[in-house]
């Protein structure tokens, strides 16, 4: 190896010790504000580098809310903060055409931005408006802007957004369309904090003296950790194992399991095969490594592979959790057939 | 551009491959180990149900071979990656899959990208750092394979079953193996030159012949030829039937001895009669086409005016002996309609039967010969045989003096130096070669001292000694049950001949 290549390495090492430093900071400073949601923190953190965007799904007052602000702070990124309600509409989120005049007194028609653009959009309860409503977000998702009277307006890098949704069990609710779940990155379940995080949490919110935040990340440095992680390379015998996993969640696959062939209709799509590989590189990244691992693959596969899980008539009737069936799908799965 | 940057790995990759075949090939071992034990165990309870005195051993041992075998086979085509054996690597290792990737990233060319290419090379630089530390056989420890349990318990069961069969896998007599494959293979070339024209002899004649070179070549398992041979005899005998004729070994019931026939001989020994001369009655009365009853009816006209001048002190067993001898009935030429063929016939399964008997004694290395065939690799003259029913020294009679050959059909191959007299000074009579009866294939040699003893004999002293050496040698059972008849025919033969040739001459 030639010295101009093992100097090119030292840089990249760097570059790599540098990014990992950067994103514990990121979850640290949110740590400061959040507690007990240190796994949370870290899977939203990974969706915001892989430019995907995360559903966070629980119960109200766990402070998904509060998350999502926080996170925007910290990483200095315009935050808009979406209500969803049963009568909202999709202008209401877009933005529209309105009649104005302009400085000679004509009339003229104006587009309206709506809240979605900004960086990082917080779309809350999002269960709770309508599917044409919800739909209005799937083009900023996928192609990361937006297109109204015909007229295309691209959204600012880096955009993400984070949708908080009650348990669809709840009253009020609209299950999300599945077109509209496949495109978020990861699906998070926000769990109810233990005790002694529960009781940290009432303790910082009732004293008034919440400490002041810090940015640890800017926009440019934000989309320069994304092109980073993309180049974290992954073996051929990894990203197999990962197109498996995401083969063996459909029913018609001679692999799949019989949990699979009898509480699911459709499997993932290969968003989620995506998903999985591109959280997988920050996992390695973040853990010192440069190639991604069999174990960055299991460790993305809950967040990836739940919401992409249609299950059948019988699995709805059974109250099957898609959990379970992405962990046994996890646990039959092996790393290499040959 | 594709260069190998990781000659550790690549190392590392063969030596665990190497390792994993071992371990799949002790499996695989164990396996075929299993199955042969499995067949033998099957093999084994079949033969002791049926009772058919099935080859275990060997059909252990092919069992075993095939399964083995069929376990190389399988060890050195089954394939793997080598990806998958640094996967193994880095599990047990706890490497996060850093081998797999950077042997990998170090066999395939450099990515256009250069952060990704600067990424690839930093993990093969790990991984080939890393892979000194790897042991083959920490990766792939050695364990007892699977099914060690099952070998064990088969072998356990096997070897009671064994233990408790063992005394009849060797107390059994060798037999006459290669001789009788000898003149069962002549056996066939006669009755092939005498099936002209009828399909099913000539089938029967070339199936003999196979079966003899087959034997003669050692090719064939003596349990198998014996089942062959016991097909061929049940189809020569049902030829001799469609022939017309009684088969051979059965009496015709008119033949049967009257039940007056053992006092009468009883009388004539008593009368001075020597065994010799009431045998030679037998026959020279059945060579005249006398039925038994006469020659019962003509013994008796015969002794009725001699007193009887010796106590008969004869056992009830020897006694048997001799009415067997005398019981012997020849053929009824009325009742061939083809009296070549079925000759042939008869000895072609005489041959079959001496063979069937002979077979299943066979052993290696124990191939204790007792009957030559013209054709068959002689031994060395001047190396006599020790053998342990060789006759004891002195024992014998001047068998040779007579010089001749006993029956009607000498054997084509014999020579003249085969039955050389006392009186060629060195080469004493050490061998006497020649058919035993008109219609037995089967030639015996007996090797037996020098005659110098015998030589002041006279020829009816002679025949007496004859008859008691034999006797006391088939008492004995030095001389095999399936040859103590032919043995017994053939000194008989030897003294009707010089009788006739003495008569001649005066």
């Amino acid at each position: 190896m030639s010295s101009s290549q093992s100097t090119w390495d030292a840089s990249v090492q760097e570059r790599a010790a540098a990014a990992g430093t950067k994103i514990r900071a990121v979850e640290e400073e949110i740590g400061r504000y959040i507690v007990g949601h240190g796994k949370l923190v870290e899977e939203v953190v990974v969706c915001l580098l892989c430019r995907g965007h995360a559903l966070l799904e629980g119960v109200p007052g766990l402070g998904k809310t509060f998350l999502i602000k926080t996170f925007g702070q910290v990483l200095d990124l315009t935050t808009t903060r979406i209500q969803f309600t049963p009568d909202l509409m999709p202008a209401d989120i877009i933005g529209t055409n309105v009649l104005v005049r302009d400085e000679r007194g004509e009339q003229i028609i104006q587009f309206q931005k709506g809240p979605i653009f900004s960086q990082v959009l917080l779309a809350d309860e999002i269960n709770r408006a309508t599917p044409k409503t919800q739909s209005a977000l799937l083009e900023a998702m996928q192609e990361q802007s937006v297109t109204v009277a015909g007229r295309t307006y691209a959204l600012t890098p880096p955009f993400i957004v984070l949708a908080t949704q009650n348990p669809i069990e709840m009253e009020g609710t609209y299950p999300l369309p599945e077109a509209q779940l496949d495109r978020f990155f990861f699906k998070l379940k926000v769990e109810y904090p233990n005790q002694s995080d529960l009781l940290a949490i009432v303790e910082r919110t009732t004293t008034g003296t919440l400490p002041v935040l810090q940015q640890q990340l800017a926009a440019p440095e934000t989309s320069e950790l994304q092109d980073l992680i993309r180049a974290v390379p992954v073996s051929r015998a990894v990203m197999d194992y990962a197109v498996r996993l995401v083969y063996a969640t459909h029913p018609d696959r001679e692999e799949s399991t019989d949990e699979v062939k009898r509480f699911v209709r459709y499997g993932s799509s290969p968003r989620g095969a995506q998903s999985l590989i591109l959280a997988a590189k920050v996992y390695a990244l973040l853990d010192g490594r440069y190639a991604v691992s069999f174990d960055d693959i299991r460790l993305a596969a809950l967040p990836s592979l739940r919401h992409r899980l249609i299950l059948s008539f019988q699995g709805e009737a059974e109250g099957i959790d898609p959990d379970q069936i992405v962990d046994r799908v996890v646990q039959t799965t092996p790393e290499a057939t040959r | 551009m594709t260069r190998d940057r990781t000659p550790l790995l690549s190392g590392l990759t063969h030596a665990l491959e190497m390792r994993w075949r071992l371990l799949v090939l002790a499996e695989r071992a164990v396996d075929a180990v299993a199955v042969g034990l499995a067949v033998a165990l099957g093999t084994l309870v079949v033969d002791v149900v049926f009772a058919l005195d099935l080859p275990i051993m060997r059909i252990m041992a092919l069992a075993i071979g095939v399964g083995a075998a069929a376990g190389l086979v399988q060890a050195a085509l089954v394939r793997r990656t080598p990806a998958r054996f640094l996967v193994d690597a880095d599990r047990i290792y706890g490497l996060k899959s850093m081998l797999v990737s950077g042997f990998e990233f170090g066999s395939t060319a450099p990515r256009e990208d250069a952060e990704r290419s600067a990424f690839q090379e930093l993990v093969t630089e790990q991984a080939e750092a890393a892979s000194t530390e790897i042991e083959p056989a920490k990766v792939y420890p050695w364990s007892t394979p699977r099914r060690s349990g099952v070998v064990a318990a088969l072998v356990v069961a096997l070897g009671i079953l064994l233990i408790l069969d063992a005394s009849a896998w060797f107390d059994r007599p060798a037999p006459p193996y290669a001789a009788e494959a000898v003149a069962l293979r002549d056996a066939g070339r006669r009755l092939a030159d005498r099936a002209e024209g009828n399909e099913e002899l000539r089938q029967l004649a070339e199936e003999i012949q196979r079966l003899s070179e087959e034997a003669e070549r050692g090719g064939i398992d003596p349990e198998e030829a014996r089942r062959r041979i016991d097909r061929l005899s049940e189809r020569v005998e049902q030829q001799m039937r469609n022939l017309g004729r009684t088969p051979p070994f059965e009496y015709d019931e008119e033949a049967q001895m009257p039940p007056e026939t053992e006092e009468t001989v009883r009388n004539a020994l008593e009368s001075g009669m020597s065994e010799g001369e009431v045998v030679e009655f037998f026959a020279r009365m059945r060579s005249e086409g006398s039925t038994l009853p006469d020659i019962v009816e003509a013994l008796e006209e015969a002794t009725r005016d001699r007193e009887p001048n010796a106590n008969l002190d004869r056992d009830d067993q020897a006694m048997n002996d001799l009415m067997d001898r005398l019981n012997e009935s020849p053929p009824s030429a009325e009742q061939e309609p083809d009296p070549e063929v079925a000759e042939q016939l008869r000895d072609s399964q005489r041959a079959l039967q001496q063979m069937s008997e002979g077979l299943p004694q066979l052993t290696e290395g124990e191939d204790r010969e007792i009957g030559q065939a013209p054709g068959f690799p002689d031994r060395p003259r001047d190396e006599p045989e020790e053998r342990p029913d060789s006759p004891p020294e002195g024992s014998q009679g001047d068998s040779g003096s007579t010089g001749q050959r006993g029956g009607t059909e000498a054997v084509d191959d014999a020579t003249d130096d085969d039955f050389r007299s006392p009186e060629d000074g060195a080469s004493v009579f050490s061998e006497i070669q020649g058919v035993v009866t008109d219609n037995t294939i089967m030639d015996i040699i007996i090797r037996e001292l020098p005659s110098e003893a015998t030589a002041e004999l006279t020829e009816q002293e002679r025949d007496v000694l004859f008859e008691r050496i034999i006797e006391e040698a088939v008492d004995r059972d030095e001389v095999p049950p399936e040859l103590q008849r032919l043995l017994r025919n053939y000194f008989l033969r030897l003294t009707l001949a010089n009788r006739e040739g003495a008569d001649d001459e005066q």
